[in-house]
C-alpha cells in the first residue's frame, strides 16, 4: 500500500496522460487542413481578382500575415492563461467583461456560419460542370449543393471528424499540386516575361484596399484554431505559438505567392476579366494550357475534397461553439447535449438547418452561387472574424491589466500595435464594402453585412445584461465553457498538471 | 437483489438492458465509470474531494480489488491530485475493468460485437430486469417522492453529469426531474464536486477538437 511517491521521479499518471498529447506539427496539421488552401487559392482568390478588380491581392497576404502574427503574440499569451475551445469570445469575457464576451460568442456564431453556408454555393458551382458531363445530366448547381449538405449532416451526426490522417495527406497533396500550378505558370508568363506588377506596394495604396484585405483575411481563417488545442499540447507554452507561427507563415507564402503565381501566368492587366469569365475554373483552365488535363482532373478532386473538409471543420466549430454557450446556459441547455456518438447534437442539427435553408433561398431566389452565396458570405465572414480579431487584441490589453503579464511585449506593446492595425483594417473594409462585394456604391448591401455583425454584437451585449439581473448564477459561469458547472477556469487545473509535469522531468 | 457497486450500476445504466449496445459515446461512458470508482471509495470515507482536488483519507484498503486497486494508485500518486487528472486516466480502461469485475458477479457475459470494423467486446447482460433494475430502482423512488440514499444520489448524478438523463429518466414527468434536480441541490460538497467535475470532463471531450 505504501508505494514510492511520485515526486522521486516518474509519475505513471502524468505520463500516460502527457503520452496522449500532441506535439508542434500534428497541431498545425489540424489547423491548416481547416484552412483549406485550395479553397482559398481556386475560389476566394480568383473570385476576389474578378470582383474587385483590384490586383494587390498577393502582397495583402503578406501584409495580413505579418498583423496576424503580432496578433497571435498576445492571443497565445492568453491562451497560455486561459484555455477554452471557443477562444475568443472567452478571451474577451476574462478581458473586456462578460457582456462583450456573449457579444463575442454571437458574432462568432454568424462568423463561422457565413463561412460555413457560403462553402455549399463553392461546392455546387465547381461540381456541377464537372459532374454534369460524366452523368449525362443538366442538374443545377443546388442539387450538388444539397449531396454535400447530406454528408455534413450525416458526418456532423456521427461525429466523423474526417481522420486526422486522412486531411494530412489531403492537405499535402493541395499543398504539392498548388506549387505544381504555380511553377506551370512562371514557367509560362504570358507576355513572355516575368511581371512583378502586382507584388509592387504601391497596388496597395489604391482605392480597393479595404477590399484586399478582407480578402486576405478571410483566406487566413482557420489559424485562430490552434489556442483550442492548448489543453492538449504536450506543452501549452511552446507547443501552440509555434503551431501558430507555422501556420501564419505557411499561408502567407503560399498564398501569396499562388495569387501573384496566377497575375504572372495571365499578365497583371488581365486577371480581374480572366477571373471574371472563368471563375472557380481560373486555376484549373491555366493548369490546362499549361500541364495538360490530367492535372485539372486530380485538382477538381482535391477542390472538392477541399470544400468538403472545410465545410465539415466550420460546421463542427459552429456546433462546438453552440454546444459551449449551451453548456453554460447563455444558449439554451438542450443545446448542451450530445448524441450518442458523443457530438453535440443539437448544436450540429441547428446549424445544418441553417444550411437547408440558405440553400434552398438561393435555389428559388437563382441568385449566382460562387459569387453570392460563396464569395458574398465568405468575405463577410472573415470580416467579421477581423472584428474578433481586434477585439481580442483589447481584451488581451485588458486582461493583462489586471494580471501578472510575462512580458511588456507580449501583454501591452504587441496586442496594442496589433488593435490599431486592425481598427485601421476594419475602417478601410468597411469604406470599401461595395467594391468587395462588387456591388454599386448604393447598393444596401454594403451596410447590410457589415451591419448584421453590429446588430448581433448589441443584441449579446442585451442578452448578457438581461441573465445578469434574471439568472445571476448563469451569468457567473459566462467564458468558462464546459467549466461553467465547476465554476472554475480549465487552466487552473492546467497549471496544476503542468506543475507535475516539470517534476516528472526534473 | 444483491446490491452492487456504484461503477456496477453506472455501468448497467449506460448500456441497453438486452444487448449491451452502449447508450453513450466512449468517452463519455470511459469518464463516468472513472467518476464512479472514485464515488466508491467517496462513500467508504476513503478519499475527499475539495476544490477540484482529491485526498486520500483513509489507505486501508476496500474489499472490492477495483477500488483497492484505484485507492493504491491514488495513494501511491498523491502529488497528481486534479480529479480531472484522474478521471482523464482511469477513463482509458475503467469500462473493461468494471465489465470484468460484472462477468465475475455473474451479472454481464462478453460477446464480440458485430457489424464494427474494429474487433470489440461488449459486455451483455445475462438478465434483462437485473440489468434494468438500477435505472427502474431511481424512476420508481424519484416518482414515489422517496429519499434517496447516498450510493443512489450519486448514481443519479453521475448518470445525469454525462447525458444519462433520457435513458434513467425514462417516463418521468417535469415536476420528477425537478424533485432530482432538488435532492441533487442538497448533497455533501464532495459529491457536488465529483459530479460537476465529470460534467465538465465530458462536455471538455465533446469541446476537444479531437474527437
Amino acid at each position: 500500500m505504501h508505494g514510492k511517491r511520485s515526486s522521486t521521479g516518474y509519475s505513471v499518471v502524468s505520463a500516460a496522460l502527457a503520452n496522449e498529447r500532441l506535439g508542434t506539427v500534428p497541431i498545425a496539421f489540424f489547423v491548416l487542413s481547416a484552412a483549406a488552401p485550395l479553397t482559398a487559392i481556386g475560389g476566394i482568390v480568383p473570385t476576389g481578382y474578378a470582383t474587385t478588380g483590384v490586383i494587390g491581392i498577393p502582397l495583402a497576404f503578406l501584409l495580413v500575415g505579418v498583423v496576424l502574427a503580432v496578433f497571435s503574440v498576445g492571443y497565445n499569451a492568453m491562451a497560455r492563461r486561459i484555455s477554452n475551445a471557443g477562444a475568443f469570445y472567452a478571451y474577451v469575457s476574462h478581458g473586456l467583461g462578460k457582456p462583450l464576451g456573449v457579444s463575442a460568442a454571437w458574432v462568432a456564431l454568424l462568423s463561422y456560419n457565413l463561412l460555413q453556408l457560403g462553402l455549399y454555393g463553392a461546392f455546387g458551382a465547381v461540381t456541377a460542370p464537372l459532374l454534369n458531363p460524366l452523368l449525362g445530366t443538366q442538374l443545377p448547381w443546388w442539387v450538388y449543393a444539397f449531396a454535400s449538405w447530406v454528408i455534413v449532416t450525416v458526418l456532423g451526426l456521427l461525429r466523423v471528424d474526417v481522420n486526422s490522417r486522412v486531411l494530412s495527406i489531403l492537405l499535402c497533396l493541395e499543398a504539392t499540386l498548388i506549387l505544381v500550378f504555380d511553377v506551370a505558370d512562371l514557367a509560362h508568363p504570358a507576355s513572355g516575361h516575368i511581371s512583378f506588377a502586382t507584388l509592387m506596394p504601391d497596388q496597395l495604396f489604391v482605392p480597393g484596399i479595404g477590399a484586399l484585405l478582407a480578402i486576405a483575411v478571410t483566406g487566413f481563417v482557420g489559424f485562430e484554431a490552434a489556442p483550442v488545442f492548448a489543453e492538449e499540447a504536450r506543452d501549452a507554452r511552446r507547443t501552440v505559438p509555434a503551431a501558430t507561427y507555422l501556420c501564419l507563415g505557411v499561408i502567407a507564402l503560399l498564398y501569396s505567392f499562388s495569387s501573384w503565381a496566377m497575375t504572372v501566368a495571365t499578365g497583371p492587366d488581365k486577371i480581374a476579366q480572366f477571373a471574371g469569365s472563368n471563375g472557380a475554373e481560373t486555376v484549373f483552365v491555366l493548369a490546362a494550357q499549361r500541364l495538360g488535363p490530367a492535372f485539372t482532373d486530380i485538382g477538381h478532386a482535391l477542390f472538392a475534397t477541399s470544400l468538403i473538409a472545410a465545410m465539415i471543420s466550420y460546421h463542427n466549430s459552429v456546433a462546438r461553439y453552440t454546444f459551449a454557450l449551451g453548456r453554460e446556459r447563455v444558449l439554451p441547455a438542450w443545446f448542451g447535449r450530445t448524441s450518442r456518438s458523443g457530438a453535440p447534437k443539437y448544436g450540429s442539427l441547428f446549424q445544418s438547418a441553417l444550411g437547408l435553408v440558405v440553400i434552398t433561398a438561393y435555389a428559388i431566389l437563382q441568385l449566382d452561387p460562387l459569387v453570392q452565396l460563396f464569395y458574398w458570405l465568405g468575405t463577410s465572414g472573415g470580416f467579421g472574424i477581423l472584428v474578433l480579431l481586434g477585439t481580442t487584441s483589447f481584451a488581451v490589453i485588458g486582461y493583462f491589466r489586471l494580471h501578472p503579464v510575462e512580458t511588456f511585449w507580449s501583454g501591452f506593446a504587441a496586442p496594442a500595435l496589433s488593435l490599431l492595425a486592425m481598427i485601421g483594417i476594419v475602417e478601410l473594409v468597411v469604406a470599401n464594402f461595395a467594391t468587395l462585394l462588387g456591388v454599386e456604391p448604393d447598393s444596401p448591401l454594403r451596410w447590410i453585412f457589415p451591419g448584421s455583425f453590429a446588430v448581433v454584437a448589441v443584441l449579446g451585449i442585451g442578452w448578457a445584461l438581461i441573465l445578469r439581473v434574471a439568472r445571476p448564477d448563469i451569468y457567473r459561469g459566462i467564458g468558462l465553457g464546459a467549466n461553467s458547472v465547476t465554476g472554475r477556469r480549465m487552466s487552473d487545473e492546467m497549471s496544476l498538471q503542468s506543475g507535475q509535469f516539470r517534476q516528472v522531468g526534473a | 437483489m444483491a446490491a452492487l457497486l456504484l461503477a456496477d450500476d453506472l455501468f448497467l445504466c449506460s448500456c441497453d438492458d438486452s444487448t449491451g449496445r452502449s447508450r453513450l459515446s466512449e468517452r463519455a461512458t470511459g469518464l463516468g465509470l472513472a467518476s464512479a470508482v472514485i464515488g466508491e471509495l467517496l462513500l467508504l470515507d476513503k478519499v475527499g474531494i475539495q476544490h477540484g482536488e482529491i485526498t486520500v483519507l483513509d489507505d486501508h484498503p476496500p474489499s472490492d480489488p477495483l477500488a483497492h486497486s484505484v485507492l493504491d494508485q491514488l495513494h501511491r500518486e498523491r502529488d497528481v491530485r486534479a480529479v480531472r487528472a484522474w478521471l482523464r486516466y482511469l477513463s482509458r480502461d475503467v469500462h473493461e475493468l468494471v465489465g470484468q469485475r460484472l462477468v465475475r458477479s455473474g451479472h454481464v457475459r462478453p460477446v464480440r460485437a458485430r457489424w464494427r470494423i474494429r474487433a470489440r467486446v461488449v459486455y451483455q447482460p445475462v438478465d434483462v430486469n437485473a440489468a434494468a433494475w438500477p435505472a427502474a430502482r431511481l424512476a420508481t423512488r424519484l416518482i414515489g417522492r422517496q429519499p434517496l440514499d447516498d450510493h443512489d444520489l450519486l448514481l443519479a448524478g453521475l448518470a445525469l453529469a454525462i447525458g444519462l438523463e433520457p435513458h434513467i429518466l425514462i417516463d418521468t414527468s417535469v415536476k420528477t426531474r425537478q424533485h432530482l434536480r432538488h435532492l441533487l441541490g442538497d448533497v455533501p460538497p464532495s459529491f457536488r464536486a465529483l459530479m460537476a467535475e465529470t460534467e465538465a470532463a465530458v462536455g471538455d471531450a465533446v469541446l476537444s477538437a479531437r474527437g
